[in-house]
């Protein structure tokens, strides 16, 4: 009974405070292995098996949206655990007519693959160093956003789910980006010029503040330095890669 | 759809798609500047509203359906009551008397039924409301006349609310309007009231003052003159309702038949008897008058000649024929002649009883 309550108040901790959720997952991941290898019916290796990986997500989320009155924690857990690992696998099954492509070919014969066979079209070396410079240039964007005092997990928490209002602060970023002036503003002052963007692109303050967090992200992606997000960014500004202030 | 891995943690990751969405995903051992060309997402809590909704659409469904079907009981109507006095009327009722509907079928009957609320009364009430109204209209004054047609699919309650409107009315009234049931609308409708009924409170105590008169002096004749055959031992195991039966409908000769019971049969026998005894008086339980029928004959014609004219012509066996209720005509001619049968019984066998017959009586 003391423990169920430590664990609450473990979980109600970890709803807001990211490292003790991390930590609860450790903590927890035995449980979260037992359950995964009860659907699996064999023992999941971390960092190999993607059912695993999506249990640990599934306890982050039942860690998320836990309450008191949804009955015990782990009872709970155990149940969102196993309705992901389900969905996942449905969503497995429509593909499980596919050939795997690191499949060994035939039982007994040298194990090559048709992966082995295929001509290697991708340049490793070239993927390597572009993930990492994407990889320095994201921990930079991060280290900016630390300035604002947020977390990329702030900005995905934070992040339109209706398109509507994804294109308003879209409509926003591009008189932004229209308008130098502003971004250069939010650098140096730290804030986001909400008043100036809403009557400039003609969007809702409200939907602004509402999305404060991630319009401060997708403008600070737009400022010097981050060609790579902005490369990666097709979709949202109509002009492709914006412009450097 | 390309995503790029911005975080990752040891139970999700944040990933940029090309629309500019940071997306909190599972991790599948991803690195920051990956990118992957599927995510499992964070489950998205769009059925939740839809679900929020099921308990109430599905409240609201059955209080639509529980509504609907009190409407059906309540409102529905299980039949009509007509109520002519000039003014026509018509009334709808349900199941439980109460009146759901008034409506007028001629023009005064509009004027009475207008400004009048007839909705959510009992049927007697309202009967005896219009009928006040249409004093205070002046169509209805004392010695007037309502005739009541009531209507419907249920003849239980057709004959039920009739005779309990009819008492009613009269009473309401201290019988100072005359108060008709009509037992057919078609024949209201055609205006042939052949089978309306009157009840004349003045006749029936005037009735009841011969009969009681006449029921005492033909006891004591009876008792006197005539052997009485009812408690041989064949009567215990006849029916006893053809019996009673065939009493009453000659005590009917006299009286309205309204007033009578509903199940009386077979006046044949007792055309003799009965024109001296009208029932009224007589207690409901007596018994084999056709016995002492078949014996009075004689003894009644010597006395009252005019009875036996009445026999003979019998008019109410007309009457009976044409009355659906009670045993029906076809079955009775079989115990008309067992009671025959006994009837000389009773003649060779019993003249003991005198005691018997006089007690029922």
């Amino acid at each position: 009974m003391n423990r169920e309550q430590d664990l609450t108040a473990q979980v109600y901790a970890a709803q807001n405070d990211r490292d003790a959720a991390d930590c609860l997952l450790r903590q927890y991941l035995p449980f979260i292995k037992s359950e995964t290898a009860k659907f699996i019916h064999r023992i999941p290796i971390e960092g190999e098996d993607d059912e695993l990986s999506i249990a640990m997500f599934a306890f982050h989320e039942a860690v998320m949206k836990y309450h008191r009155s949804r009955g015990g924690f782990l009872h709970f857990a155990s149940v969102a655990i196993k309705n992901r690992l389900i969905d996942y696998a449905r969503r497995e099954r429509r593909h499980s007519n596919l050939v795997y492509l690191d499949q060994p070919e035939q039982e007994g014969e040298d194990s090559r693959s048709m992966l082995d066979r295929l001509e290697d079209q991708r340049n490793e070396v070239q993927e390597r160093q572009d993930q990492s410079a994407a990889q320095k240039e994201i921990l930079e964007f991060a280290g900016q956003l630390a300035d604002f005092g947020l977390e990329l997990t702030d900005i995905a928490e934070n992040c339109p789910r209706q398109k509507r209002t994804l294109e308003a602060c879209h409509r926003a970023l591009a008189f932004a980006i229209a308008h130098p002036e502003l971004l250069e503003k939010l650098l140096s002052s730290k804030k986001l010029p909400i008043s100036q963007l809403a009557s400039g692109a003609g969007v809702e303050v409200k939907t602004l503040e509402r999305h404060r967090k991630y319009m401060v992200a997708l403008l600070l992606a737009y400022t010097n330095g981050f060609e790579i997000i902005r490369g990666h960014l097709r979709q949202v500004a109509p002009r492709k890669g914006g412009r450097a202030s | 759809m390309k995503y790029l891995v911005m975080e990752s943690r040891p139970s999700y990751a944040v990933v940029l798609d090309e629309e500019g969405r940071f997306l909190k995903v599972a991790n599948l051992g991803y690195q920051v500047g990956q990118r992957v060309d599927t995510v499992i997402g964070f489950q998205e809590e769009t059925s939740s509203p839809a679900r929020k909704w099921v308990p109430l659409v599905s409240l609201a469904a059955c209080l639509c359906l529980i509504t609907l079907a009190a409407f059906q009981l309540v409102f529905s109507s299980i039949g009509t009551v007509r109520m002519q006095i000039n003014p026509d009327v018509l009334l709808s009722v349900n199941r439980y008397n109460y009146v759901v509907s008034a409506e007028g079928l001629n023009e005064d009957g509009w004027k009475l039924v207008d400004g009048y609320q007839a909705f959510w009364k009992k049927v007697e009430v309202v009967s005896d409301e219009l009928a006040d109204r249409a004093m205070e209209m002046g169509f209805l004054e004392e010695g007037g006349e309502i005739t009541l047609t009531v209507d419907s699919e249920d003849e239980g309650w057709k004959t039920a609310t009739e005779e309990m409107l009819l008492l009613e009315l009269d009473v309401h009234f201290e019988s100072t309007v005359k108060v008709q049931a009509n037992h057919d609308s078609q024949q209201v409708a055609n205006g042939e009231e052949d089978h309306t009924v009157v009840i004349r409170p003045e006749d029936i105590v005037s009735q009841l003052d011969d009969s009681n008169n006449s029921s005492s002096s033909s006891s004591q004749s009876s008792s006197s003159s005539r052997p009485n055959p009812s408690s041989r031992p064949g009567s215990s195991s006849r029916p006893g309702d053809d019996d009673d039966d065939d009493d009453d409908g000659d005590d009917d000769d006299d009286q309205p038949s309204v007033s009578r019971p509903a199940g009386d049969d077979d006046d044949d026998d007792d055309g003799d008897d009965d024109d001296d005894q009208p029932s009224v008086s007589r207690p409901a339980g007596d018994d084999d008058d056709d016995n002492d029928d078949n014996d009075d004959g004689d003894d009644d014609d010597d006395q009252k000649p005019s009875a036996g004219s009445s026999a003979v012509s019998r008019p109410d066996d007309d009457d009976d024929d044409e009355r659906p209720a009670g045993t029906g005509g076809t079955s009775r001619p079989a115990e008309n002649d067992d009671d025959d049968g006994d009837d000389r019984d009773d003649d060779s066998g019993d003249d003991g009883d005198n005691d018997h017959d006089d007690d029922d009586e």
